[in-house]
């Protein structure tokens, strides 16, 4: 049972890290879709390097590179002002191609001796999400910068009035959700699944992003549904460890995230959730700012 | 700071656009501690870059500022606040989703790195009491009323200290009663040596309630200067507009005849569905003006949309000329002589991105004398469409520009030019002055009341309380969906209406 729940913990982290990047910089008004690509980019990286210099440079690569890409998104969507779901699509379709083509050809297993350091099984990034979730709370909910941030995207004009950068806030924080991204990808990679083969992801992007926008913007309900997934994703891939002979055939397990996000997904658009949901979402969310 | 002594001055500011064209043209004025100083304007007189210099958010060509005798520069808006200027914007700019605290204190350097609500409460509380203002702390910026999100940007201004308030339009959205509480909050400012600058272009007689001074623009010039005892509405009138203005237009006596329009017990959901419009009956006959008064939102707008067949109603029912049109379309509507003028100019009155013609066109298209078989006789277009544009007094380059590269009150005179010579029965207008400078208000009051001498019925709703007596034989205050009660012309004192629209007079009284 405990190395069921280790794994599932882990996989609540790959989650955890790269939603509350991306909730953070949706919170300052900037949509990012391309969740996917920048973990397959961390991913990529954070294994390469960490098999020549170990886990540990491995991760910090991987944060760079997503940072790097996060800048990238700011730079299109904030300065040129490009339509910012073309942006991030252009980023995960990039990252696609060029993961494949620089990664693939390492596939297989960390050598050995590359491993990540683990307490009892757990991962100390594990605690490093949590604790990056409660920071990111804290600072939105009781500082003047996460009172800026909140103000950025819900109404870029009036904070910008109140003597708030809005562009500056807008940077910041979708560099930081790159970085959060990419890390969440080396995690995956590094220590998750310690091996690479073709595109790894495997669409937990999406499920951060499904994620970020069910929690209503919230980091402690995304803290329960990223758990809840890691929960569902793991019982999806070894069901075994749960319950020996569940009937159903493993394609159809496989599936259980997606239509749990899809349900939810419905869930959230129904009449009552839906009012809720227009009032915690952003106004300006995905809208480029325009000074007049 | 002594009340009276000059505090902000301003000296020969010019500013020129790329294209030649001189916004302003050697501006110069003075404000002293605690006075209520308006600077009145039409719409291309220069007052919005003249509020946008004097708060940071553009920069002079020539020309001077003074604040406290000292010359600044202003970078930026945030120069500007920090030298005590603050700004009351006429497009709120306010979070919706945050807290009227949280609005206040956002961007005030002394709001600190983690935020004691507690202490910035008191302060703000405070600030409220000293210049006896109420407001919930607590209550979400989208739950407040226009007048109570206009005091909210007050209170962020002199939450940061601000001693000269620049107040954009600030009676144009309050309902009767929020500018008396408005004028209050006004006079306790000016006690508090507070300086007060409202840019003023459309609603007049609030300026004479506030102000001790006026300064009059027209194209980019000071054109008068003068204390606002000596003034006179229709003096400052013509100074604005630079010839004589007609306040009260001439009513024309017309025979009332049959009744055109009777609307039975009708109600409307609005967009968000919710029952806006709770039954309502009333008639209009030939030759009559009937008013409809009311803030924006009491259902106004749902009923002129089903009248004029945009919005199907959930009940009741709608007689033209004693037939059914419940379930008619729009264009039969048309046809049958029913003309609609929407109150969002842009976005539902024209295409902006159509050329004029095209504008014109969209009124016609149906008619076999412009198109045969579904081929445009592009010749005849034409001609009508030059014709009614210069009958109408829209002024642009050509029939061939853009609708969106007009002024407010040109793009008003082109969806008259539409709408009323092929309106022969029934005139729809829904807030048809709304944002208007005087002249082109008075364009338009004065085609719908041509419309009225032409035997048409017209339904005038307006949110200009001025506009809907001057206008209406008959007058409805409406509020929250239903009608208080129909007054006649005489029946319809201002205060009457004003308090009825305002839910505070039931029809009884």
């Amino acid at each position: 049972m405990w190395p069921f729940i280790v794994r599932s913990l882990e996989v609540a982290t790959i989650l955890l890290l790269a939603a509350i990047g991306e909730l953070l910089n949706q919170r300052s008004g900037v949509l990012n879709v391309g969740i996917e690509g920048l973990m397959l980019l961390g991913a990529a990286s954070g294994f390469i390097t960490a098999m020549f210099l170990g886990v540990i440079p491995g991760y910090i690569v991987g944060m760079c590179l997503g940072a790097l890409f996060g800048l990238l998104h700011a730079f299109f969507s904030i300065s040129l002002r490009v339509n910012q779901v073309v942006s991030g699509m252009g980023i995960w379709l990039f990252a696609m191609g060029f993961v494949t083509y620089w990664a693939d050809r390492y596939s297989g297993p960390l050598p050995p001796g590359v491993v990540s350091i683990r307490i009892y099984g757990l991962s100390p990034i594990f605690f490093l999400a949590v604790a990056v979730v409660l920071i990111i709370w804290f600072i939105l909910s009781k500082t003047h910068l996460g009172l800026k941030i909140r103000s950025t995207g819900e109404n870029p004009f009036a904070a910008e009035v109140s003597g708030v950068r809005v562009i500056r806030i807008r940077y910041l924080c979708t560099i930081i959700g790159g970085a959060l991204g990419g890390l969440a990808g080396a995690f995956l990679s590094l220590t998750y699944l310690g091996t690479w083969s073709h595109l790894p992801t495997k669409g937990l992007g999406w499920i951060a992003l499904a994620l970020v926008m069910f929690s209503l913007w919230r980091p402690l309900i995304l803290l329960g549904g990223a758990l809840l997934f890691g929960f569902v994703w793991q019982f999806a891939i070894s069901p075994e460890t749960i319950y020996a002979g569940i009937p159903a055939p493993l394609p159809v397990l496989r599936m259980l995230p997606f239509i749990i996000t899809i349900i939810l997904l419905v869930i959230i658009s129904s009449e009552r959730f839906r009012r809720r949901w227009w009032l915690a979402k952003p106004e300006a969310l995905g809208v480029p700012y325009i000074k007049e | 700071m002594k009340n009276g002594t000059p505090i902000l001055e301003v000296r020969g500011i010019t500013k020129r656009f790329p294209g030649g064209v001189v916004a302003l043209d050697h501006v110069d004025f003075e404000v002293r501690a605690g006075e209520v100083h308006a600077i009145l304007g039409e719409n291309g007189a220069g007052k919005t870059t003249l509020m946008n210099i004097l708060f940071g958010v553009l920069q002079p060509d020539e020309g001077e500022i003074y604040v406290y005798g000292k010359r600044v520069k202003f970078r930026s808006p945030l120069d500007a606040m920090n030298l005590g200027i603050g700004m009351v914007h006429q497009i709120r700019k306010l979070i919706p989703a945050h807290t009227v605290l949280e609005n206040i204190i956002l961007g005030h350097p002394k709001t600190g790195t983690i935020i004691n609500m507690k202490k910035a409460r008191e302060e703000v509380k405070a600030l409220c009491e000293r210049y006896g203002f109420k407001i919930d702390l607590d209550a979400r910026v989208w739950q407040l009323s226009a007048g109570e999100q206009q005091l909210v940007e007050i209170l962020r201004a002199l939450y940061r200290g601000a001693k000269i308030l620049i107040l954009d339009e600030p009676t144009s959205v309050l309902t009767p009663l929020e500018i008396d509480s408005f004028l209050n909050s006004m006079k306790s400012m000016a006690k508090e040596g507070i300086a007060t600058i409202p840019f003023v272009t459309h609603k007049l007689p609030e300026v004479f309630a506030i102000s001790d001074r006026i300064t009059v623009l027209r194209r980019g010039k000071v054109v008068k200067r003068l204390e606002t005892r000596e003034a006179t509405m229709k003096a400052l009138a013509e100074y604005m507009v630079g010839r004589e203005v007609l306040f009260t237009l001439e009513k024309p006596k017309v025979k009332i005849g049959e009744e055109i329009l009777r609307v039975e017990n009708v109600s409307a959901l609005n967009d968000k569905g919710v029952l806006a419009l709770k039954g309502v009956s009333f008639s209009i006959r030939e030759g009559e003006i009937f008013g409809i008064a009311g803030v924006a939102g009491n259902g106004q707008q749902e009923l002129a949309e089903v009248i004029a067949g945009l919005r199907k109603p959930i009940g009741g029912r709608i007689f033209f000329k004693g037939r059914d049109i419940t379930n008619t379309s729009v264009l039969e509507r048309m046809k049958m002589g029913i003309g609609y003028i929407p109150p969002e100019r842009l976005g539902v009155g024209v295409i902006g991105n159509f050329s004029l013609v095209d504008n014109i066109l969209m009124g016609i298209y149906f008619d076999p004398e412009f198109s045969n078989k579904g081929f445009l006789n592009y010749k005849k277009i034409r001609d009508y469409a030059k014709k009614y544009i210069s009958e109408f007094e829209v002024v642009a380059p050509s029939i061939d520009t853009k609708a969106a590269h007009l002024s407010g009150g040109n793009l008003q005179r082109l969806i008259l030019a539409r709408v009323i010579p092929r309106t022969s029965k029934l005139l729809i207008a829904n807030s048809p002055t709304v944002g208007l400078d005087i002249a082109a208000t008075e364009a338009v009051r004065s085609r719908i009341l041509a419309c009225k001498e032409k035997g048409m019925g017209v339904l005038l709703i307006s949110e200009d309380l001025d506009e809907v007596l001057q206008l209406s034989d008959r007058v409805a205050p409406i509020y929250e969906g239903r009608f208080v009660k129909i007054l006649s012309a005489e029946e319809a004192k201002k205060e009457v209406v004003g308090a009825m629209m305002a839910g505070a007079l039931s029809g009884g009284v």
